[in-house]
């Protein structure tokens, strides 16, 4: 009976605790402070390829890792630049919500850019991936920093 | 006979490029190089090349880069060769007056007579395109009167050795980095004993040698063709534009001529 009790009770609890919703009012500053802590880590990821790609450590067996974590990253970046998040410590250029179509066009370009470069390296070809990936730069990273990002000052 | 026969032979074999297109390719590429496209067309609004129309905001106000395709309407297709080399090296308009620095004539003074007559055989090759130009919106302290005195005073950009290093003319004459890498005074005058120290107004940084000597040609490279920085982050706006429309093509021999002034000016 009290393991039955204990299961139950166990089991409201941890149910609520995963309900629990983390959000809290909405912050801009958290948000804008968050999106860049985000970018960083999409850098370090985009780093780490760079790194792995040229030769320069022995981690092939990551070169997933960082793959797959680039693409979820990238399925988010939209939801990074909501309504009222555009003012502050940013550096992110008004266009991004005056010209949202062409921002989602970005994001959708850089998808594109990172599924290119994954054939590129499933391909295998060391001296094709290392040009592969600089490419991917230039159309995911480059392009959007091009018509989105302001320099920071 | 048998000579007639190979040399029409030999004519059908050459590849079909006319002396008039082969200078028109030469423009072209000297085009890229000045970087001419990027303030010449509305890109963000997906504006027709060269056909003006972008708005450039500055600290004197906002100025729109005018329609430079040979329209004889909106653009400059009644303009003579002459006219067209004057306003691009000495910032005068056909009717005399000066053309604001905005547009970088003080960079572009040294270009070379053989440049110019490919950049005006390029220029007067393209496809007219009828767009009205709108007129700057500037602060009021800012008129037309007072640029020859302004131009007086700034005489001092474009290297004097653009003409033996091919770098430095790259670099100097024809990339006109110095229009937002050197810092102006309150005039808006470069101050050229600071060369490459940076401008602050543009979050432009220092690219003097001393500032560019970490790096390896391997990253400036990668800097000028993919916009990639050394850390992992890529530029942004107006550089990238740069990288964009211009230094990413530019010939690898130009390229690494532009690299090898860079890396060994002499600043103060
Ligand atoms: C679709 C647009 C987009 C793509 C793709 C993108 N970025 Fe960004 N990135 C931005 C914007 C916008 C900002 C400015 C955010 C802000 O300041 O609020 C930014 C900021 C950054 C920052 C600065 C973070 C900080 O602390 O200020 C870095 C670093 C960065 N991005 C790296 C990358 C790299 C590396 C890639 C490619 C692997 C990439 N970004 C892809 C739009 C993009
Ligand atoms: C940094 C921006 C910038 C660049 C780069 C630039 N221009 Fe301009 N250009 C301007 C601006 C601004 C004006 C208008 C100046 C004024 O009204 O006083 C202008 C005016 C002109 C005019 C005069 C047009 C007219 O209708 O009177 C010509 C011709 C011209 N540019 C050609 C060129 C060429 C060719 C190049 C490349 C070699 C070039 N420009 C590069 C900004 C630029
Ligand atoms: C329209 C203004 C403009 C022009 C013209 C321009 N730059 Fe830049 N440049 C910038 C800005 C702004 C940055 C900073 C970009 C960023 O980090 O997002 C920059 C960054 C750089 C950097 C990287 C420096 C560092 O420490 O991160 C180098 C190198 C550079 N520029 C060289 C050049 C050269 C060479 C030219 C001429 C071909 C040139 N630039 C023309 C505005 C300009």
């Amino acid at each position: 009976m009290s393991k039955i009790l204990l299961f139950v009770f166990t089991f409201i609890f941890t149910n609520v605790v995963f309900a629990q919703n983390f959000s809290m009012d909405f912050n801009p500053e958290m948000v804008i402070k968050y999106r860049k802590d985000f970018m960083t880590a999409v850098k370090g990821h985009n780093n780490d390829i760079k790194a792995i790609v040229y030769g320069a450590v022995p981690f092939d067996n990551h070169l997933n890792i960082h793959l797959s974590s680039l693409e979820q990253m990238f399925a988010e970046i939209e939801s990074l630049f909501p309504e009222g998040s555009d003012f502050g410590e940013t550096n992110a250029k008004n266009a991004v919500w005056e010209n949202p179509e062409k921002f989602k066009k970005a994001i959708a370009d850089a998808r594109q850019a990172l599924v290119t470069f994954q054939q590129a390296v499933a391909r295998g070809d060391k001296a094709k991936t290392k040009a592969a990936f600089k490419k991917f730069g230039r159309s995911s990273c480059g392009s959007c920093h091009k018509s989105f990002k302001k320099k920071q000052n | 006979m048998n000579y007639l026969y190979k040399l029409i032979l030999v004519i059908s074999i050459l590849p079909a490029v006319s002396p008039a297109q082969t200078l028109i390719d030469q423009g072209r590429y000297i085009a890229q190089l000045a970087n001419c496209y990027s303030c010449h067309t509305d890109i963000e609004n997906e504006g027709k090349p060269l056909a003006g129309g972008r708005a450039m905001e500055t600290q004197f106000g906002i100025f729109y880069p005018p329609n430079i395709t040979p329209d004889k309407e909106t653009g400059i297709g009644n303009w003579t060769e002459h006219q067209f080399a004057k306003a691009v090296r000495s910032g005068l308009a056909p009717d005399g007056s000066h053309y604001y620095p905005t547009f970088p004539y003080s960079a572009y003074k040294n270009i070379s007579d053989a440049d110019i007559k490919a950049l005006t055989a390029y220029m007067f090759s393209l496809k007219p395109v009828k767009q009205m130009n709108n007129n700057h919106n500037l602060s009021w302290f800012v008129s037309r009167w007072v640029l020859p005195i302004w131009k007086m005073l700034n005489t001092d950009q474009g290297s004097n050795k653009s003409d033996k290093d091919r770098g430095a003319y790259i670099v100097d004459t024809l990339g006109h980095c110095n229009e937002c890498h050197t810092p102006r005074n309150s005039l808006g005058i470069l101050q050229m004993e600071q060369k490459f120290s940076g401008n602050e107004d543009l979050s432009a940084p220092d690219i003097s040698s001393e500032s560019l000597k970490d790096w390896s040609k391997e990253e400036l490279i990668d800097l000028f063709s993919d916009g990639a920085l050394p850390s992992g982050d890529y530029v942004s706006d107006h550089m990238a534009e740069v990288v964009e429309y211009s230094t990413s093509t530019w010939k690898p021999a130009d390229l690494k001529a532009a690299i090898r002034y860079l890396q060994k000016q002499k600043t103060n």
